[in-house]
């Protein structure tokens, strides 16, 4: 379920967008959940964040876009912006509030359809993942997003993580199947790096969190490229 | 015939150091300068006291001796150079050959000569020195005079020709040896020969491979041209359209004056500063560059009823060159307006760009619907040219220039293009 606000003073083109989402929902079989607003204003009071999408018009009468926007990303900083505007130049400025994109007006249900698409891609990336970890004498319930990066020696492997490190059983080669997609990438045969914590890349170094590991050079350029789609497809 | 000694092995020692070193100077050195030579000097040293050492070993031991050898001179040129695997497979290969030969011709000399005079001998010195000197001075001037600009691109198939013909050229030359079981002047001879032959064949190799650069490099011109002459086109329909423009404010302006109703005026007056406002705010990202580039490319999108949304910090991209954006943002913004020109539906033209910085990272992110799939090669460059190929890389070596990299991917129907860089 996928919870999406739109806020949009001009009612035909609430109509609209309602009509969008739901072509959009029988196109995809998606599940989602829309609230309307018709000002800045409205959204705002007793804003809390509970939506995961909000489609906000950059011309408004009472609040402009860019000032609702800014005034909800600092109550909310997880939720997904995408403005709608007729002038592209303001929009532009979306970095600053991180919007991710925008849809120009009259919005056509196609560059719409593609921009709910990316965005709802991006919440599913988003999503918290557990890991279960075999330790001497039982599991461990591990939130993938608080590791730093996953160490293999011998026939054991080091977890470093925010709560601490500690070691188990097991191949690295295992783990790096069953994470590579969720955005780690080994930066030498004996390192697994979560890339939301590399901070920095040097010719021999990479900086993940507050540990210095070393980039083996034939594995560099892998690397790099991993980043690369990583924060591409994460960012802003 | 007489039995003549063969080459002492600090001579052949010498030779192969001259060689790597004469070859490693196609590429930059991976570090300082000084560094470098030290490393080199350590590094012909070991190589010389190895050649010593082993001097005297039975003939099954000689092969991995010589292996270990030119195993030592590959790591020597893939390790202080800013070569890749590749690369100092050829370079090593070539340099080999061409020890061998200068080695053999220097001592065919000394055995012709005088032959009875031993290696340390001042005499046998001088002429070392003068042919070693003659040889790969010739070698190196010629080397410098044909360097080029370009990066010359080694393919495995050019490495394992360079390295089967030395390998080849190394076997014959020392066939005789081993069939005679010692060393005649004729046995000199034919070695000399098959080695220079050696040398004859990789250095035409060589040729060939600048060739093929100097012509991709012409080919790049030519497209920085084409490019050129495709803004100019741009730039003239720009001003035609600016034209079109000023010709109908000055008929609004004109109705305006003549209307008498100062309410209507005011009106009248108020629209036509929004339609100015328009205009005048037209992408201000904070980077004049970036800004002049998105401008240009969105005045094309409309008139070719393509719909580029773009969210852009531009201020990120100021420690880039002028020409550095250019090539990234310009390149990439092509490609995507070419690939979505192909696409029937005007609805689906649809090109999204967005630059950002994320934990101390710049990335400028470029994506376009593209129905069909496109096919990536083992470079990670699109097969065919309807990507640009070949300008696509320009744009990752300007992002590797800044510790970065270049990625491609088609997924869901959209084609995305993400250009990582280092922070500064």
């Amino acid at each position: 379920m996928i919870r999406v606000a739109i806020v949009e003073d001009e009612a035909a083109v609430r109509d609209q967008l309602m009509g969008y989402v739901q072509r959009y929902m029988r196109q995809y079989d998606a599940q989602i959940e829309v609230t309307m607003f018709t000002d800045g204003v409205e959204i705002l009071e007793e804003y809390r964040p509970v939506y995961d999408i909000i489609f906000l018009d950059v011309e408004m009468q009472h609040l402009d876009g860019m000032e609702t926007a800014s005034r909800i990303r600092a109550l909310d900083s997880d939720v997904l912006l995408i403005f709608i505007t007729n002038m592209a130049q303001y929009a532009i400025k979306g970095y600053a509030v991180g919007a991710l994109d925008y849809v120009l007006k009259p919005v056509p249900y196609f560059a719409f359809s593609q921009q709910l698409q990316k965005a709802a891609g991006q919440l599913a990336r988003r999503a918290r993942r557990y890991l279960a970890v075999p330790v001497d004498g039982g599991m461990r319930r591990l939130d993938e997003a608080s590791v730093y990066y996953i160490e293999s020696e011998g026939h054991r492997i080091h977890f470093y993580t925010e709560d601490g490190d500690f070691s188990a059983p097991g191949a690295l080669k295992a783990w790096e199947e069953k994470l590579e997609p969720h955005g780690f990438a080994r930066c030498n045969s004996g390192y697994l790096v979560n890339l939301a914590y590399v901070s920095s890349v040097q010719m021999n170094t990479v900086q993940v969190g507050p540990h210095q590991l070393q980039v083996s050079r034939p594995r560099r350029k892998a690397f790099l490229e991993a980043l690369a789609d990583y924060i591409g497809e994460n960012g802003a | 015939m007489t039995t003549l000694p063969d080459i002492p092995r600090l001579y052949t020692a010498l030779a192969e150091v001259l060689a790597a070193v004469l070859y490693a100077q196609a590429m930059p050195p991976r570090m300082d300068k000084r560094l470098c030579w030290s490393i080199t000097v350590v590094w012909a040293g070991l190589l010389a006291v190895f050649l010593q050492l082993t001097g005297d070993v039975p003939l099954v031991w000689w092969i991995p001796c010589m292996t270990a050898a030119i195993g030592w001179i590959y790591l020597y040129l893939w390790g202080t150079r800013a070569m890749n695997l590749l690369e100092a497979g050829y370079s090593c290969a070539r340099a080999f050959i061409l020890a061998e030969l200068a080695a053999s011709v220097e001592w065919q000399l000394h055995c012709v000569l005088w032959p009875q005079q031993g290696a340390g001998k001042p005499l046998s010195l001088v002429l070392l020195a003068v042919v070693y000197a003659a040889l790969y001075g010739f070698l190196y001037l010629f080397e410098q005079r044909r360097a080029t600009a370009a990066r010359l691109t080694i393919t495995t198939a050019a490495m394992l020709m360079a390295v089967v013909m030395a390998v080849t050229v190394f076997a014959v030359s020392n066939l005789s040896f081993v069939s005679n079981g010692e060393a005649t002047m004729s046995v000199f001879y034919i070695r000399t020969l098959v080695d220079f032959a050696g040398v004859l064949i990789l250095s035409v190799q060589h040729e060939q491979l600048r060739e093929n650069a100097l012509h991709s490099e012409l080919t790049a011109m030519d497209n920085v041209l084409r490019r050129q002459y495709e803004q100019y086109k741009q730039s003239k329909e720009n001003i035609r359209l600016i034209n079109r423009r000023y010709h109908e404010l000055k008929m609004q302006i004109a109705a305006i004056r003549a209307e008498c109703d100062q309410a209507k005026q005011d009106a009248a007056l108020a629209e036509m500063e929004s339609g100015i406002r328009k205009y005048e705010a037209e992408n201000k990202t904070g980077n004049p560059v970036l800004d002049t580039l998105l401008t240009a490319k969105s005045l094309y999108c409309q008139q070719h009823g393509i719909n580029m949304t773009c969210v852009a910090d531009g201020k990120l991209l100021d420690f880039l060159s002028t020409g550095e954006i250019c090539t990234i943002v310009g390149t990439a913004l092509d490609n995507a307006t070419e690939s979505v020109s192909a696409e029937p539906d005007p609805e689906k033209r649809l090109i999204r760009v967005a630059i950002y910085a994320q934990n101390g990272f710049v990335m400028l992110r470029f994506e376009n619907y593209c129905a069909s799939p496109v096919e990536l090669a083992v470079d990670g460059l699109p097969k065919r040219s309807a990507h640009g190929g070949y300008d696509l890389k320009s744009v990752r070596a300007a992002a590797e220039n800044h510790g970065g990299t270049l990625t491609l991917h088609w997924e869901n129907e959209w084609f995305t293009l993400r250009v990582l860089l280092l922070q500064k």
